[in-house]
């Protein structure tokens, strides 16, 4: 099997009709139904042991697709499968291999059970043998100290809940694993080991990965792929680097030279000679200058470095601009916009 | 059904109870005097009352047969709505089992918890004299329509409460009339002759009832069709009415997107 996930024209609507215009309507009174659309013909596919990035601005329909995939929500048309099982007729069969991290991840825990307890719990649960020696070994995993083993889980701290529940969503073994918002109240520390856990895919080379999350720094250190969802429409799905060639040269050819406030009345001396260096566009933000030369040069950027300094601006930096995966998305989700 | 899965619900059930230390304590307590108090109350109502409980042989076997109903049978009403509330119903369908295991995993610890309840009730009044006569068939028929029909009931409530999320009638309704008219604190046949018509629609007046016949009087099951019968139709409609709003109250959440609201 080449796909984890395969999503067929999935669309999914809510009623938000107002009770009392419900009411109205029961006693012949006309009023127009108020549907939302959460998502609007979603098609996609995951590659088996693939880290999939799932991005888009809220309400864009990254829960909706999420509680589709888990089967908590049955869409309105559509096919969507996970490891060959029919979300909505097989749901059974795709319980038993996903594991979830939910957006809002302290349901279903009880807050007078210990951690290990709670974990305990959904041990048996899932019918797994060992289920004591499974609960430690998850435990361990995600780093969770053995000293809160035994706290009830309402003393944990909000990093140690987020540990907990993602024990919970690695705890059956899954060969597919929904993560939405993973990072969400962990410390940096750990976010940098758990970002390395994602790469390693929990030391399962084999499991997917489907990671929904607003931390975008994240989704470019661990994504192999990543689908942009806007208005419930999926707006590309590409790699880092493919996003990466979708940004334009304004943006990824520029320099920025940053120099120091004290010297900033010597711009008035060197702005006009930008015109001289082939400059094609510049823009100045506070102590920081960003210019985009004739076909990207390093020399003319050198030369402009060196005019710079010949007209007593102090520099502090000077470096080609990164791409950046926010800006990246921001720009393609704008573009969107601009088209609709 | 996985027995190891229903250990698993039992055992957080179980810890998540033992957790609670004063209301531990304070349940512990309030079982003992209860039953000291129904002793006590169903011993002076025996030496005095007389008249009332001819039938049922004594006011305080009358009153212990009224709890077994309140702790085991009523228990069945409130289960399925208290255990699969919308805070846990997420996490409870991620689980990967079928819907009636996660539904009878959820409900079994308070069942335990009942009948310990009753057994010490039932010990208390022993030794305050109660006397019981029991016939063990008709007993356990009894309970398992009561328990049935009362479960039906929870089902339908639980699953009003999934869309609603709040408002729960049937529970509202069956409690209100139930513990009123269908005779657990005293005979229905004391009330006045139009609410006994009242009383003969509930279907707790005719468990309460068999019950009291098979713990108090050792009726056999023949001698019993008067309320077997209405209660085994009852238990037919009421679990087949209560599985079906269920199921559908959870379609309609999924469909809805409400599953995780409450």
């Amino acid at each position: 099997m080449q796909f984890s996930i395969e999503v067929d024209n999935l669309k999914k609507s809510y009623d938000k009709t107002r009770f009392r215009d419900k009411v109205a309507m029961l006693f012949g009174a006309k009023r127009a139904k108020n549907r939302v659309i959460a998502l609007d013909g979603v098609t996609f596919r995951v590659k088996k042991g693939e880290v999939f990035g799932f991005l888009g601005p809220n309400g864009a329909g990254k829960t909706t697709t999420v509680k589709i995939l888990t089967t908590i929500l049955v869409p309105d048309s559509g096919e969507a499968r996970v490891m060959g099982y029919d979300v909505v007729k097989e749901s059974l069969e795709v319980r038993k291999i996903i594991g979830v991290l939910p957006e809002d991840s302290q349901r279903g825990f009880g807050w007078r059970l210990t951690a290990f307890e709670n974990l305990l719990f959904y041990a048996y649960a899932y019918l797994l043998p060992n289920p004591r020696e499974r609960v430690k070994e998850v435990l361990k995993l995600v780093e969770l100290e053995e000293e809160h083993w035994d706290k009830w889980y309402q003393r944990l701290s909000q990093g140690m809940k987020q540990k907990l529940a993602l024990a919970r969503a690695l705890l059956p073994d899954p060969q597919v694993v929904f993560l939405d918002e993973p990072t969400r109240g962990l410390d940096i520390i750990f976010v940098t080991k758990f970002r390395d856990m994602i790469r390693n895919k929990f030391g399962d080379k084999d499991k997917t990965i489907f990671l929904s999350t607003h931390d975008l720094k994240f989704v470019e250190e661990t994504c192999d792929r990543v689908a942009i969802i806007n208005r419930g429409r999926i707006v590309t799905i590409k790699s880092i680097e493919e996003l990466k060639t979708l940004v334009p040269n304004t943006i990824k050819d520029s320099y920025v030279l940053e120099f120091d406030k004290r010297s900033i009345t010597k711009l008035n001396d060197f702005i006009p000679k930008l015109r001289e260096l082939d400059v094609e566009w510049y823009q100045v933000d506070d102590h920081k200058l960003e210019f985009l030369v004739k076909g990207g040069s390093l020399e003319i950027a050198n030369e402009v470095l060196r005019t710079a300094i010949s007209c007593g601006l102090l520099v502090c930096s000077f470096h080609r601009k990164e791409v950046d995966i926010e800006e990246i998305i921001m720009r393609i989700l704008k573009g969107e916009e601009d088209a609709n | 059904m996985q027995i190891k899965r229903l250990l698993g619900f039992l055992y957080i059930d179980f810890k998540e109870w033992l957790a609670y230390k004063y209301e531990l304590f304070f349940w512990f307590l309030n079982t003992i005097i209860g039953a000291f108090t129904y002793a006590f109350l169903g011993t002076y109502v025996t030496l005095y009352k007389k008249e009332l409980i001819v039938k049922y042989g004594s006011f305080l076997s009358f009153l212990i047969v009224g709890m077994a109903y309140n702790y085991i049978i009523y228990a069945s009403l409130m289960a399925p709505r208290m255990a699969i509330n919308p805070w846990n119903l997420m996490w409870r369908l991620l689980i990967p089992a079928r819907l009636y295991e996660i539904i009878i995993g959820s409900v079994l610890f308070r069942y335990l918890i009942g009948i310990l309840q009753f057994l010490t009730y039932f010990v208390v009044a022993i030794i305050f004299g109660a006397q019981f006569n029991i016939n063990s068939v008709s007993a356990f028929v009894a309970i398992a329509l009561g328990v049935a029909v009362m479960w039906g009931l929870g089902m339908i409530s639980a699953g009003v409460q999934v869309i609603t999320k709040r408002w729960d009638p049937v529970t509202w309704f069956f409690t209100m009339l139930g513990g009123l008219l269908s005779g657990v604190w005293f005979p229905y046949q004391l009330l006045p002759k139009p609410l006994q018509y009242v009383s003969l629609i509930l279907p707790q007046t005719y468990i309460l009832e068999m019950l009291r016949g098979a713990m108090l009087r050792a009726e056999p099951l023949t001698s019993m069709f008067d309320q077997l019968i209405p209660l085994a139709i009852s238990a037919t409609i009421t679990v087949t009415i209560g599985y079906f709003v269920y199921m559908k109250s959870i379609e309609y959440a999924k469909e809805h997107g409400t599953v995780g609201e409450y």
